[in-house]
């Protein structure tokens, strides 16, 4: 039985001790205490809280649902705590001389940490609890206080985290361990979201004003995930005020944020709670009122500017409680960006003696883009030691550009009208469509073991295409030469147990089979996790896995900024992209609960896929010239060492870590080569610090090495050849490239400050403002070098070349409002 | 806090903002530390109406000049009359010059020297502004397979014209089909470089077909079959395309996507590409608009390092749209000692009419 480090010395201490000691004695049976544990004021569960039975050492923490169950404890009555950072101990009194299990439901309040409590905070249960490396939790402080872009982001706070990497300011895209981003699970509320990004990945989807917590595992996780081998992210809703509607709204330079929450009604004993969260850019808006003129149309009306995009984005979710044992929550997100644009020619009248011709076009891009997630969630408690939970889930990534051109003649004879027109039609689209039916059961076995094991079969529909189509008045004419369709289907199993072999000792085992549809062979992904509790305070870990991958992205290799993301099932003719995980680390929780953490990692990859970028010096028209849908086979592996020191809790809290990392890719024409989003030194620093009740101040600093890049080293012609009726040759200047991305840019490095103003008040609402400046030493972190030949104005010799930074984020202030109501 | 405070703040940072993306980032000018190597391009080709050719160049520093400026051309009168000229009040006309450049990295004095499989060897010389098959273009009038065209002279960049390659001066050279050439450069202070391919047979067009019957005439807008004669070999080119007799009809419909078919590969091992099926689209023409024209169309036969250069190409490594030229890592086709490459190209065409 491990030890608990919170006691409390009471007045029923010898009450307790008493009847603890004789039912020790006498050897009668036991009986289990169960529950959740919840914030009072909202009845939001509380993860990580201390669950403990006064003067023993028999206690437990609850999950991420705030479940918690304490087994074989001997019959009797007893005073049960709960303790957590920043609530108040709440003290229940349990009676079990009965031997029925007992449910019970703590709420804990809110308050100031009095001297004399002795509390555990999550970070330490999560210290003593954890098995697995490269685990971190951020809540909805932690997340607010790291410096984003205009508005708090999830994905800009995991980039300030060890381990994790990106390609620019621009990009909010996770490069985990030298995984790119299409190898981390990304899910909200348990359901895979495909491209959690908006405005090409500057800002990720998920609306922080409605995120509980986000669970991120850089690499080693257990068993039940699977189907990536790069990270996992799991972002969890909030259930919804339990007690009454509250609300809150927050208004930032490029978007409006709502939300609302609150209880279900009773009704027959079933209760519950909803929250539904919506935000908008309204820039568009802006730009549109301020009616910029840029034209006439034919009638002589003017033609202001219209913004072209915008993006929003809304979240619902609701629980019912059916009845204790019973739970149903539904979880929806649906975000959009949309890019629309059209240009209206004027009619253009050409005549003469004997035609008057009327000409007419139109010019038009639609482009919307965004995700859907819609979740079903049913968690029956079948008995306090076993719970299970069945998750129905859709979950569809789309993006589909449409450009249109139209163009109109009317030829007006004097005895006839002739109406010519063509209209082209250029689409692109990708759509993918998961449906996902997975059942999970947890089991505590016994007091040393826990076992969960469950199954999954996953759904996806792929649908990539390329279409032309042109109507004239006498054809009809369409070709595509892109149409990937592709249906694939996973079945997985898993088997995991959570061993306790000693007060020191834990191991972790677990097994995944997957069934791929496309593929005659069953995958089998090993994993297998080790802790040992050197002390009190230092634990050393260790974790080994395999982890295999079933889809992939088709987009280049070299992009720096990242519009869409095209994805793919892994093809019939290719194997399943498969990755080791080798991570061994060591943590440390002072008595202060500062957590210190050192791991060093080795990742390796086979069976990778890289998009073939499109051939040069191609005759247009030949097939060789589109690579859509070509690969070349790729391999890599990726060292590291990182550090982390975070503190959580008091006036004064944030992170530091510092990451050490080497990622090598392998492609037949480029070798071994670091890819575009490697640094070698990574370091950051996020704190933020209470000032008084009302002020918080934050600060962000990264340092890194620079991105990788490709020199130019001179200039060779490549030839070009027309075989039409004119047949020549004509030499095209190219640049001589050096080995890939054997250049770095100069380092990276970035300050950020912000500041936040609580306790506002305007005709009654309370609001907090918040400002920031991004970038405050205005450092220019290169994105990308642009080239220019240098050109003689006189005589138009070419004389050299020359190139120029194309910067990141300059100096960026941005200010927001949020109101509570 | 007022609205008219947020707003004062949402006008600030906003003008904050853009001050600091406007931070004017300077020029740098580049350095290459690389030794040069020659940049070779070596044509045989075994149609009557186009010069085998040689042309030498090297690589370049990205601090060089790339080009030289040497004088100005030419190309002809623009008479105001015409609505396609730009001209000022009262102005009838003006001369079209051009301006002409010479690559830095033109060699002149290398040693070329080609050989074939049975011991003939014959020495290329470097000629000064030659001009190719494009030439006649040059003529008001020219016959090209059989066809006489009128052809307007004042369209052309010389540039395009205006080439410099070591050729067979003595008259003496002439490819032969499925022969092996091998070449030879030395040019002073560069690498030798050596070359070898074997030349492709000689295509034969043998006839169309369009709704059912062998033509002579192509009606617009559909399909039709062609046929040539099975030979040995690896692949061919196919085009075809309407034959404008000047620059300012150089489309059709005023588009530059009509008039021709897409053209594609043929591998002449494949029996299911003989006859291939085609579609001369020629967009909204009429029978009003269109009259009847000029239609030709090449069957042009590759050796492999002609295939391998111009048709599979390069898989590209390097993507950077900031980029003013593509990239490649140096190409060497058929060659030896330098990039570039050698390849042979023999062709045959049919020229006939299209009509609505």
């Amino acid at each position: 039985m491990k030890k608990f480090i919170a006691t409390r010395i009471n007045s029923n201490l010898s009450k307790y001790l008493f009847i603890f000691s004789i039912n020790l004695l006498l050897g009668q049976g036991s009986s289990s205490v169960s529950g959740f544990v919840r914030n009072d004021q909202t009845g939001e569960p509380i993860s990580y809280a201390n669950v403990y039975i006064s003067n023993s050492t028999m206690g437990a923490a609850t999950n991420r649902d705030g479940y918690f169950v304490i087994t074989n404890i001997p019959l009797g009555i007893y005073e049960i705590n709960a303790s957590m950072m920043g609530y108040g101990v709440q003290k229940k009194e349990i009676d079990l001389s009965y031997g029925e299990p007992v449910r019970i439901e703590i709420r804990m309040k809110e308050e100031a940490i009095k001297g004399s409590e002795v509390l555990v905070t999550a970070e330490r249960q999560k210290f003593e609890r954890s098995m697995e490396s490269s685990q971190i939790a951020l809540d909805l402080r932690e997340i607010n206080s790291a410096p984003a872009f205009v508005e708090p982001d999830i994905f800009r706070t995991l980039q300030m985290l060890p381990g994790v990497q990106t390609t620019s300011d621009f990009s909010s895209a996770l490069y985990v361990r030298g995984s790119t981003p299409d190898q981390n699970l990304i899910m909200l509320d348990g359901i895979a979201v495909y491209n959690p990004y908006h405005l090409g990945g500057i800002f990720s989807t998920f609306n922080t004003d409605a995120i509980k917590e986000a669970d991120f595992h850089a690499g080693g996780f257990p068993a039940r995930y699977g189907g990536r081998m790069g990270a996992i992210l799991n972002v969890v809703n909030r259930e919804g005020n339990t007690g009454k509607v509250t609300g809150s709204a927050n208004i930032s330079l490029i978007s409006s944020k709502a939300l609302l929450e609150g209880p279900i009604p009773k009704w027959k004993g079933m209760k519950g709670s909803w929250m539904i969260s919506g935000r908008r850019t309204y820039f568009d808006k802006v730009v549109n009122a301020l009616k910029i003129p840029i034209g006439q149309n034919s009638n002589g009306d003017d033609i202001y500017f219209q913004f072209p995009y915008y993006f929003y984005d809304y979240q619902i979710k609701a629980n019912l409680d059916i009845n204790p044992d019973h739970r149903l929550t539904y979880s929806r997100f649906y975000g959009d960006d949309k890019l629309k644009f059209s240009f209206d020619d004027p009619v253009e009248v050409v005549s003469n003696d004997n035609v008057t011709v009327n000409q007419e076009s139109t010019f038009s891009v639609d482009w919307p883009w965004g995700n859907q997630t819609n979740g079903l969630t049913w968690r029956w408690i079948i008995s306090p030691k076993t719970i299970a939970k069945t998750f129905i889930s859709n979950s569809r990534y789309r993006f589909d550009f449409d450009l249109t051109f139209r163009d109109k003649s009317t030829y007006i004879y004097s005895d006839s009208t002739v109406n010519n027109f063509t209209n082209f039609t250029f689409n692109i689209y990708d759509i993918i469509v998961d449906n996902t039916i997975e059942t999970e059961i947890d089991w505590k076995y016994s007091e040393d073991h826990q076992i969960t094991s469950g199954f999954q079969i996953k759904s996806i529909d792929f649908d990539l295409g390329l279409r032309f189509e042109i109507d004239t008045q006498d054809t009809s004419f369409s070709y595509t030469p892109l149409d990937l369709k592709e249906a694939t289907r996973e079945i997985s199993f898993y088997v995991q147990d959570r061993w306790e072999v000693s007060d020191k000792l834990k191991l972790r085992g677990g097994l995944r089979a997957t069934d791929y549809n496309l593929h005659d062979q069953l995958y089998f992904d090993p994993r297998i996790g080790i802790k040992y509790h050197y002390s009190d305070n230092i634990a050393l870990k260790g974790n080994w896995g395999i982890y295999h991958q079933f889809l992939t992205t088709a987009n280049n290799q070299d992009e720096n900024l990242r519009l869409v993301e095209l994805w793919l099932g892994i093809p019939k003719e290719k194997p399943a992209s498969i990755s080791q995980h080798v991570i061994a680390g060591i943590e440390y929780m002072s008595p202060r609960n500062i957590f210190y953490r050192m791991e060093i990692y080795q990742k390796d990859f086979d069976n990778l896929l890289t998009l073939k970028q499109e051939n040069t010096n191609t005759v247009e028209g030949t097939s060789s010239d589109s690579t859509t849908n070509e690969f070349w086979d790729t391999r890599g592996n990726s060292q590291g060492v990182e550090l982390l020191i975070k503190k959580s809790s008091g006036k004064f809290n944030g992170w530091f870590g510092y990451t050490f990392s080497k990622t090598k890719y392998y492609t037949e024409p480029s070798g071994w080569h670091y890819p575009n989003f490697d640094r070698t030194h990574t370091l950051n620093i996020v704190a933020s610090y209470e000032l008084n009740s009302d002020l918080e101040l934050s600060v962000a600093v990264t340092q890194s090495s620079g991105n990788p890049y490709t020199n130019i080293l001179g200039r060779v012609y490549d030839w070009e050849q027309n075989l039409y009726s004119e047949t020549y040759w004509y030499p095209m200047d190219s640049y001589i490239i050096g080995e890939k991305n054997t250049e770095r840019y100069d380092d990276y490095f970035r300050f950020d400050i912000g500041m936040t103003r609580k306790g506002g008040n305007l005709f009654g609402l309370e609001y907090d403002t918040y400002w920031q400046i991004m970038n405050l030493t205005r450092h220019v972190n290169i994105l990308s070098y642009g080239y220019r030949t240098k050109t003689d104005p006189l005589t138009g010799n070419q004389l050299g070349v020359e190139r120029r930074p194309v910067p990141m984020f300059p100096l960026i202030f941005t200010f927001g409002v949020k109101f509570e109501f | 806090m007022n609205f008219k405070v947020l707003y004062q703040v949402y006008i600030f940072s906003f003008s904050l903002s853009i001050f600091g993306c406007l931070a004017d980032n300077p020029w740098e000018e580049l350095e290459s530390d690389y030794d040069h190597i020659l940049n070779v391009f070596g044509l045989i080709s075994l149609d009557s109406s186009q010069t085998s050719y040689i042309g030498i160049y090297r690589t370049t520093d990205l601090n060089e000049t790339s080009q030289n400026f040497i004088g100005v051309d030419t190309l002809g009168w623009c008479d105001c009359e015409n609505e396609e000229c730009y001209c000022e009040d009262e102005e009838s006309g003006y001369w079209i010059i051009d301006s002409l450049y010479e690559p830095a990295a033109l060699i002149k004095d290398a040693s070329v020297l080609l050989s074939d499989e049975v011991g003939n060897t014959y020495e290329f010389s470097f000629l000064e502004k030659i001009t190719l098959v494009d030439t006649i273009y040059l003529d008001t009038t020219f016959t090209f397979y059989g066809t006489t065209i009128d052809w307007d002279t004042t369209i052309y960049d010389t540039n395009n014209f205006r080439i410099n390659f070591y050729v067979d001066l003595t008259g003496t050279f002439n490819p032969q089909p499925n022969m092996q050439y091998d070449l030879s450069i030395d040019a002073p202070g560069f690498d030798p470089v050596s070359g070898s391919l074997r030349t492709p047979y000689v295509p034969s067009l043998d006839s169309l077909v369009q709704q059912g019957s062998s033509i002579d005439t192509l009606r617009i807008n559909e399909p039709f079959e062609i046929f040539w004669t099975s030979q040995p070999g690896l692949k061919g080119f196919l085009t075809g395309e309407v034959i404008f007799g000047n620059w300012w009809e150089d489309s059709l419909d005023g588009r530059s996507d009509c008039g021709y078919f897409d053209p594609f590969i043929i591998d002449y091992s494949d029996n299911n590409q003989n006859p291939s099926s085609v579609y001369p689209w020629i967009c909204n023409e009429t029978e009003e608009t269109f009259p009847v024209r000029d239609y030709f169309i090449r069957l042009t036969s590759m050796d492999e390092n002609y295939y391998e250069y111009f048709i599979v190409g390069e898989s590209g490594e390097y993507s950077n749209a900031l980029l003013n030229y593509p990239t490649t890592k140096g190409r060497s086709i058929g060659i030896e000692g330098g990039f570039g490459f050698f390849g042979s190209i023999a062709s045959d065409g049919l020229m006939l009419k299209i009509s609505p």
